[in-house]
This record gives C-alpha cells, sequence and structure tokens, in this order.
C-alpha cells in the first residue's frame, strides 16, 4: 500500500486555447498527499488550479506524467470503466457555482443522485441521504426545493450530494467564490468537520488567504508550475513572494507586519487570526506589566 | 422571484393527489377513451357527473379548472359552430336563407361541447393539477420502460426532462437579471410596435443562451463527477409503489367505461353518429 492516497510525477497538462493552439497548462507538478490530509491550493486565474482538480478524478487526463490514487496508476490508460467509476466516487468534486452542479429538483433526490448512479440499494441510499445531511447540518430540508435555499446552503447541499458517495477525498473548486462571508463561514466549519472527524482528505482551491491559513499545506500554482508547496506559517512568513504572485496574505499577517514593521515586538510566528490576537493580548499584557 | 410553481401543481391532502402517478397516467387514459365511449344523452349526463365527481374529491377549486378552460375557448366555439351549421339531419329546427340548423346539429355540437370540456377537466385533474412535474416523469419513465428493449431512451429523456424542470428559475432568475441590467443600460422592452419590442428581446437572448450553455458544460461535468454514466445500473432513492387505492381508482374508471357501453347499447334519444 502506498504511504500517500494522491501521487503525481511530473505531471504535464495542456489545453487548447481560443486559436487552437496546444498550450500548457500544468508544467511538472510533483505531489504527494497523505490520507487525511488539509491542503490548500492558491494561485491567480489560469495558474492551473482547476485543471489540477480535474485532473485528480479523471475528468481530464494528462499530456504526460503519472498520477498514483491511492497506489493505483491512473495514467496506465487501461482502466475499465468500473475503475474510473471508483476513482470518482472516492475522489469527490464540488464546484464553484451551486446552481450549475444540482441536478434534481428536490434536495433528497439530489444527494441521491451519487449513489444511485453507483447502483446502491434503496434502503442504503435512505441512509446515506439522512446520514449526509445530518453531517452537512442540512437535516429536515429533505424535501425542500434546492432554488429556495441560500448560496451557503446550496453548496452544503451539493457537499451532501458528494459525501453520499462515501468519498476518501474532497476537491473544493473555489467553493466559496460566489458566496456571502456567512455562507463561506458554513462551509468551511463543513469541510474542517469532515476532515477533522471523518479524516476525509480536503483539497481546497481557494482565492481567500483567511482560508488557505487553516490548512496543514498550502500549494502555490502560477502559470502552470508548483512554486511552492508549505505549511500556512512558512508561506506567509514570506509575504513578499506572495504579493508578487499577486496573491495577497492574510489579514491577520498584515497586521502583524504591520505591527512588527512599527516596532511593536511580537512573538511566535502567528498565522490564523486566533493566534494573532493571541500574540497581541500577550504583547498589551506584557507591556502592562511592564509599565505598571 | 422564489415563488416560480412548476406547471400548474395545486398542493393539496386529496385522495387524488395521493394516488401512484403511474396509475393516474393510465386513469387519465382510460378516462380519455370513456369520453369517446359516450354517445347519447344518458352516457354524457353520466360522464358530466363523473368529472363534476373527480372535481369535488381532487379538492381544486372549480374557479381553478375554469381558468385552465379559457386557452380553449376559441377552439370550443369554433367547434360548437361547425357541428351546429354543418350537421345536416332530418329534423329541422330552423331554417333561414342559406343557413339550415337541424336537432342532430344541436345535440352533436352539445354532446363534443361536453366531451371537449371532459377532456381537459379529467386530464388536468389527473395530471398537471394533483401530480407534480417530477413525479409526472418518473412514472413517464417508469411506464415506458419497456420500451428500452427497442432502444428507445426513455431514461435520458427523462433526465432531459428533470433537468429542463430544474433549471426553470435558475433561468428565469437570469432572464430578470439581464433584462434588470440591459434596463439600466437604457433598453427599451415596453414601448414601440411588436416588432420593436421583439427586436429588443435579442440582447436578453444572446447573454441568456451563452449563459444556459456554460452551465450545461459545468453541469455535465459535474455530474461526471458524482459517477453519472446513463440509465444502466441504475438504482432509485425513491421508488415508486401502488397501493391498494391505485387499484380501486384503475377498476373504478374501468367499470364506468363499461357502463358507458351498455348505456351505448341500451340507449334512448338521440344517438351520436
Amino acid at each position: 500500500m502506498d504511504e500517500y492516497f494522491i501521487r503525481t510525477e511530473h505531471l504535464c497538462c495542456n489545453y487548447r486555447d481560443e486559436n487552437g493552439r496546444e498550450a500548457p497548462a500544468l508544467i511538472d507538478i510533483n505531489l504527494k498527499i497523505k490520507k487525511g490530509e488539509y491542503i490548500a491550493v492558491i494561485g491567480r486565474n489560469g495558474s492551473g488550479k482547476s485543471t489540477l482538480a480535474k485532473l485528480l478524478n479523471m475528468i481530464l487526463l494528462p499530456a504526460s506524467g503519472k498520477i498514483y490514487i491511492d497506489g493505483k496508476d491512473m495514467t496506465s490508460g487501461n482502466l475499465s470503466d468500473d475503475e474510473i467509476l471508483d476513482i470518482r466516487r472516492r475522489v469527490g468534486m464540488v464546484f464553484q457555482n451551486p446552481d450549475n452542479q444540482i441536478v434534481a429538483t428536490i434536495v433528497e433526490e439530489d444527494i441521491a443522485f451519487g449513489p444511485e448512479n453507483l447502483g446502491i440499494p434503496t434502503p442504503e441510499i435512505r441512509r446515506r441521504v439522512d446520514y449526509a445531511l445530518e453531517t452537512v447540518g442540512m437535516r429536515g430540508y429533505e424535501k425542500h426545493e434546492p432554488h429556495r435555499l441560500s448560496g451557503g446552503q446550496k453548496q452544503r447541499i451539493a457537499i451532501a450530494g458528494v459525501l453520499a458517495m462515501q468519498p476518501e477525498c474532497i476537491i473544493l473548486d473555489e467553493a466559496t467564490a460566489m458566496l456571502d462571508p456567512r455562507g463561506r463561514a458554513e462551509v468551511i466549519n463543513t469541510i474542517e468537520l469532515l476532515n477533522r472527524e471523518r479524516k476525509i482528505t480536503v483539497i481546497m482551491i481557494t482565492h481567500h488567504m483567511n482560508e488557505a491559513v487553516r490548512a496543514d499545506r498550502v500549494i502555490v500554482l502560477s502559470d502552470g508550475r508548483l512554486l511552492r508547496d508549505y505549511p500556512p506559517r512558512q508561506l506567509f512568513s514570506e509575504p513578499d513572494f506572495l504579493r508578487r504572485q499577486g496573491l495577497g496574505v492574510p489579514q491577520s499577517v498584515e497586521l502583524i507586519d504591520e505591527l512588527r514593521r512599527q516596532g511593536i515586538a511580537l512573538e511566535g510566528e502567528p498565522v490564523t487570526p486566533e493566534e494573532c490576537a493571541g500574540a497581541i493580548m500577550k504583547y498589551l499584557k506584557q507591556k502592562k506589566a511592564h509599565d505598571g | 422571484m422564489n415563488n416560480i410553481s412548476f406547471g400548474q401543481y395545486y398542493p393539496a391532502n386529496s385522495l387524488i393527489h395521493s394516488l401512484d402517478a403511474r396509475f393516474k397516467v393510465i386513469c387519465a387514459f382510460l378516462y380519455i377513451v370513456c369520453s369517446f365511449l359516450c354517445k347519447n344523452i344518458l352516457s354524457f349526463a353520466a360522464l358530466l357527473a363523473s368529472a363534476a365527481l373527480l372535481v369535488a374529491i381532487s379538492g381544486i377549486p372549480p374557479k381553478i379548472l375554469l381558468k385552465s378552460l379559457r386557452p380553449i375557448i376559441f377552439i370550443l366555439l369554433f367547434t360548437v359552430v361547425i357541428n351546429m351549421f354543418w350537421t345536416s339531419g332530418e329534423n329541422l329546427v330552423f331554417s333561414w336563407w342559406k343557413i339550415r340548423i337541424y336537432y342532430e346539429g344541436i345535440m352533436n355540437a352539445l354532446f363534443i361541447a361536453v366531451r371537449i370540456v371532459v377532456l381537459i377537466v379529467g386530464t388536468s385533474i389527473f395530471l398537471t393539477y394533483t401530480t407534480t412535474p417530477i413525479a409526472l416523469t418518473d412514472a413517464l419513465e417508469s411506464l415506458l420502460s419497456p420500451l428500452k428493449v427497442l432502444r428507445a431512451p426513455v431514461h435520458e429523456f427523462a433526465m432531459m426532462i428533470t433537468i429542463a424542470l430544474r433549471f426553470i428559475p435558475t433561468l428565469t432568475e437570469e432572464t430578470n437579471r439581464i433584462m434588470a441590467a440591459q434596463k439600466a443600460r437604457g433598453a427599451d422592452f415596453t414601448t414601440g410596435s411588436i416588432f420593436k419590442r421583439a427586436r429588443a428581446l435579442i440582447p436578453i437572448l444572446v447573454p441568456l443562451f451563452v449563459s444556459a450553455f456554460r452551465r450545461a458544460d459545468e453541469l455535465a461535468t459535474a455530474m461526471e463527477c458524482r459517477c453519472y454514466h446513463g440509465g444502466e445500473g441504475r438504482t432509485r432513492l425513491n421508488i415508486p409503489h401502488s397501493r391498494p387505492r391505485d387499484y380501486v381508482m384503475l377498476l373504478l374508471i374501468v367499470a364506468f367505461g363499461a357502463g358507458l357501453i351498455l348505456i351505448n347499447i341500451y340507449g334512448i334519444g338521440y344517438t351520436m353518429k
């Protein structure tokens, strides 16, 4: 058995631009993702983030290089249809626009769509639908019509639809980009719960640095190349690199940066808002004790 | 914008609402057959009475049902007039210049009017008013599934209808948004000749189509990600199940048809040809 759930070797992928020319979308990507990890992928528009996501569940095929899912070579070219379906079951995807990924007109039917396609027996589908709704905190909405729900709720329904297939990994392709702050918080909390308690591997493609900060590792893509693969603490300790990439840094890191520039000596390497608040509190207490 | 209701479905808790949609499709079909079995005044009276009974147990306000008849008023009048003036018979009732109206013509016009009204009311009670479009689609998929042997794309057809129904509110909302955006840029949809107004719709339709294609593309990817691979080997969350009441309703309608045939045999009065 492979130690890594997802492993890529020298992965390259091309796309056809509007003039019909082949252009590289991804160049020589080497990735290793363990089971249960929480990965954020950041990069500007057109950096290849979505292409990478679609390669990992075989919606797209690579031009060259290898992809191993749970130790199995996905690029050998002789996979059966059932094996491809199994990969799509194990690596679920949630997309940006909730309206364009909900298939049915009733919430429970939409969540059942995946298991129905997999040919799961009816009583088991019912169990999975109930379980998935419970997990995303949408119990009681079984018979609702999706178009009457809020953006955050629709996106949680989409997550539930993936969960009902019992995946081992969920890829979120800018799943929070169209949501208001409240909807975003709903989705992030749900995803973190799944990662923490169900040990589901999460790959979160995002524009929001405040979301990337919470991951175990952050991957930076630029023009199809993998530039960084660091824990957030390490990545955000070089804010200039991120600004050069047009990515910016989380507000909390920005604040710490600015305070230090003003000559306020904060301890440690705070990254998340909570850590940041803690560091400032500590500084203020020390200052108070010192002054008093 | 959140209150779009699909079709004409009227939510209520009647006996007809609770029937299995597959049986309702068959019942509607048999009811149409019944309406064509009627030949004389007695059977048409029975048909009218049965329609009134259906309205009563469906719990749908007659006012709403009358509204559904509005689009066919013209056809109704047209058939009545044609039958009245062009049926020739033996008992002349009225004659002036070249116009001759016979007793048979009046009866024919009356019968056909009753038949059309009952046809519309009967089918809309069984189908559109008491069955959600999605239940109707599932019922049709289930009833037509024997055609799969002939390689008819029954599942694909049902899936298409389901997705179309699913996207009606989404696209309606989008249309309103585009219209508002075009209005903000000075577009005018309400004045001018009908051609001018039709032309004003082009700047709405073009972005709407572009976005519909984009949505379709994304939906297809999302469906593939959820392991969609056609209808083969697919199971269902909600399997339709028939109950005794479904069979009772079916039997009642068959009995009703048999009764109508009997009335025709021992009929009295004018018999329609």
